[in-house]
């Protein structure tokens, strides 16, 4: 391996993983605030990649301009999601498991029509916007503009979410809630109110992600698992409620994913996302009390 | 001795159900089956997650690891088809001792459990999507099944066998552990139940019940490959329709998996397109007005039916 394809790697590795700590960011927010197990998270970022796909298809949009409309609509749809389905749950739960249960099937119904709603209206074709798909060259290495983009992009986002989370007064209530939601509530924070921003900021985080997915990835009607998968994975590792340590995992996934599908094949490259989590559950469930947790 | 009306009408109902074929069109056979099929996987993924709390989002690894089982012995190794239904048994059954060591001997928390259930489910999928000699994502061609009813017979017995597992297990003083583990596992663990055993016996039963299953309904496919195998419906299905029943009951599992697959087979039939899509409103609809399940439905209506089918501790009983 010369030096080039290093830096090669490494740089697709950076794009992809940038891409990912985003989404990470997202859902850790959802299950900061909300608690829940959100599989239909990617759903939400599907969405938005045929957004993007579709507006650039018929009337030429830039995705960059799609960006902020998918974000838009996909909050507005995690709200109806938290409005019609979680609060019934949350009013009638009795213990945290019953919740969990209960919003566990929910978001499987909800994946299940999201995913054949776009099977029925787009077809199970592969999708993809060739927007700004020109090399450029750095040096030696040279990549795809989009994939800078999306590097910038995510990094941008993740920026913004970093300084609102840590700076700002909302921010703060969204982690006292994480933390501790009823020692937040007598502080005075309404918890559904924050559960309500968090929701739909996360979805929002989704929508726009998956704009930037569809410029350098093909978009089908069920890419959304994948993404959900590898979220929960970056959030697990990276530290629930930890945005740094969520940041630097999701680097580091895709860089290590990059390295993957050169060495051993690129259909290698999706479980080797899953062997690092594995692996990375067992090692601190055994060596940490803390990150086990309790129990149940 | 005092006979067991849950168990006299058990066996009443499967011997009726085991005279029934003869009498019946190919289709309604095949479909029986495919309800056996679903009362055997709800039944095994309640038999651990239902029981013990740990939700499992990858279950039908099981279903696939039992599937190529006996798809490399009759089909790579030409070995008799009833060696391959044993392995069918035997390989799930020792990947869930060693998965149960390695998962359930330390605390874990049950989203981190079940996620990396998924996460196995998926990764054997792709290593057996890029293995040659086991046929790679092409899959394999299995011999077909010699005796008409046999794949009848078998997905019977393998859901009467579920069901009576798991309601000996309820009845039993392993029932009483499970429960404890089920409300307060750190709890049950100072009161003296070893609680680790109590899962791994769970997880390897599980593994064992729904790997028969696989085995036996690849070899009605006469063909496997590793996207049917492993498909996540089938972990998702069992999920749902073992909740949907009742979560942790005996006959919840039964019950939700007969409902669901006559209306996913209904739905499929009438209208094709729209069957997923109407499922997951199905789905929704039902967990939103009946939390517990049909069978709590059940049991509000007819006090006799929820002594004998045990909500679990702690559940929202009304």
């Amino acid at each position: 391996m010369t030096a080039t394809t290093v830096v090669q790697l490494m740089l697709f590795g950076v794009v992809w993983g940038g891409l990912y700590a985003l989404i990470a960011l997202g859902l850790n927010l959802i299950f900061g605030v909300m608690k829940i197990l959100n599989i239909a998270h990617g759903e939400l970022l599907m969405l938005g990649a045929y957004m993007a796909f579709w507006l650039f298809a018929l009337w030429q949009i830039s995705p960059l301009l799609t960006m902020p409309v998918a974000a838009i609509a996909m909050c507005v749809l995690g709200l109806i999601i938290q409005k019609a389905l979680i609060d019934p749950i949350i009013a009638r739960s009795r213990t945290p498991t019953d919740f969990e249960n209960a919003t566990l099937i929910v978001f499987f119904g909800v994946l299940l029509i999201l995913q054949n709603v776009a099977l029925l209206l787009w077809t199970a074709d592969y999708r993809s916007v060739s927007y700004m798909s020109e090399p450029v060259r750095l040096g030696e290495v040279s990549v795809a503009g989009n994939r800078l983009l999306v590097l910038a992009a995510a990094l941008g986002l993740s920026a913004v979410m970093f300084v609102l989370m840590q700076r700002t007064l909302l921010g703060k209530a969204i982690r006292a809630v994480s933390q501790d939601r009823d020692t937040a509530r007598l502080m005075g924070i309404d918890a559904r109110r924050i559960g309500m921003i968090g929701f739909g900021l996360g979805s929002a985080i989704a929508g726009a992600a998956g704009v930037l997915a569809s410029t350098i990835y093909v978009i089908t009607p069920t890419v959304g698992l994948l993404f959900t998968i590898k979220a929960f994975t970056i959030m697990v590792v990276g530290g629930l409620g930890n945005q740094f340590g969520i940041f630097v995992a999701g680097l580091a996934l895709g860089v290590a994913e990059s390295f993957a599908s050169y060495l051993i094949g690129a259909e290698f490259k999706d479980a080797t996302g899953y062997l690092l989590l594995i692996g990375f559950i067992l090692w601190r469930s055994r060596t940490s009390p803390a990150f086990a947790g309790e129990v149940k | 001795m005092k006979l067991d009306p849950a168990i006299v009408g058990g066996l009443l109902l499967a011997a009726l159900l085991a005279a029934l074929p003869r009498w019946l069109s190919a289709y309604h056979v095949s479909l029986l089956m495919t309800v056996y099929m679903y009362v055997a996987l709800a039944g095994s993924w309640n038999l651990f997650s239902g029981m013990t709390g740990y939700v499992s989002l990858g279950h039908g690894l099981f279903f696939g690891v039992g599937a190529y089982s006996f798809a490399i012995a009759t089909a790579v190794f030409n070995l008799p088809p009833v060696v391959g239904l044993a392995l069918g048994i035997v390989v799930p059954a020792l990947l869930g001792l060693v998965l149960g060591l390695a998962l359930l001997t330390a605390r874990i928390r049950i989203a981190y459990f079940a996620v990396v259930m998924l996460g196995l489910n998926e990764i054997t999928k792709t290593i057996v999507a890029n293995v040659k000699s086991i046929g790679s994502s092409y899959g394999l061609t299995l011999p077909s099944v010699n005796s008409r009813y046999l794949g009848y017979y078998v997905l019977l017995g393998v859901a009467v066998a579920v069901t009576g597992f798991a309601y000996a297990v309820q009845r039993s003083r392993w029932g009483y552990g499970l429960r404890a583990i089920l409300a307060d596992e750190v709890a049950a663990e100072t009161t003296g139940i070893r609680t680790v055993t109590h899962k791994l016996a769970m997880f390897v039963a599980s593994a064992a019940f729904i790997g028969v299953t696989g085995a036996m309904v690849s070899w009605n496919w006469s063909y496997v490959d590793p996207y049917m195998a492993f498909d996540l419906m089938v972990s998702f299905d069992m999920l749902v329709m073992a909740m949907f029943g009742g979560f942790g009951t005996v006959a919840g599992p039964v019950l939700g998996a007969v409902v669901m697959s006559i209306v996913k087979e209904a739905l499929s039939t009438s209208v094709p397109h729209f069957q997923p899509i109407i499922f997951g409103v199905l789905v929704i609809v039902l967990i939103l007005w009946c939390p517990g399940g049909i069978i709590q439905a059940f049991g509000a209506a007819r006090g006799r039916l929820r002594s004998w089918s045990r909500p679990r501790i702690g559940g929202a009983a009304p």
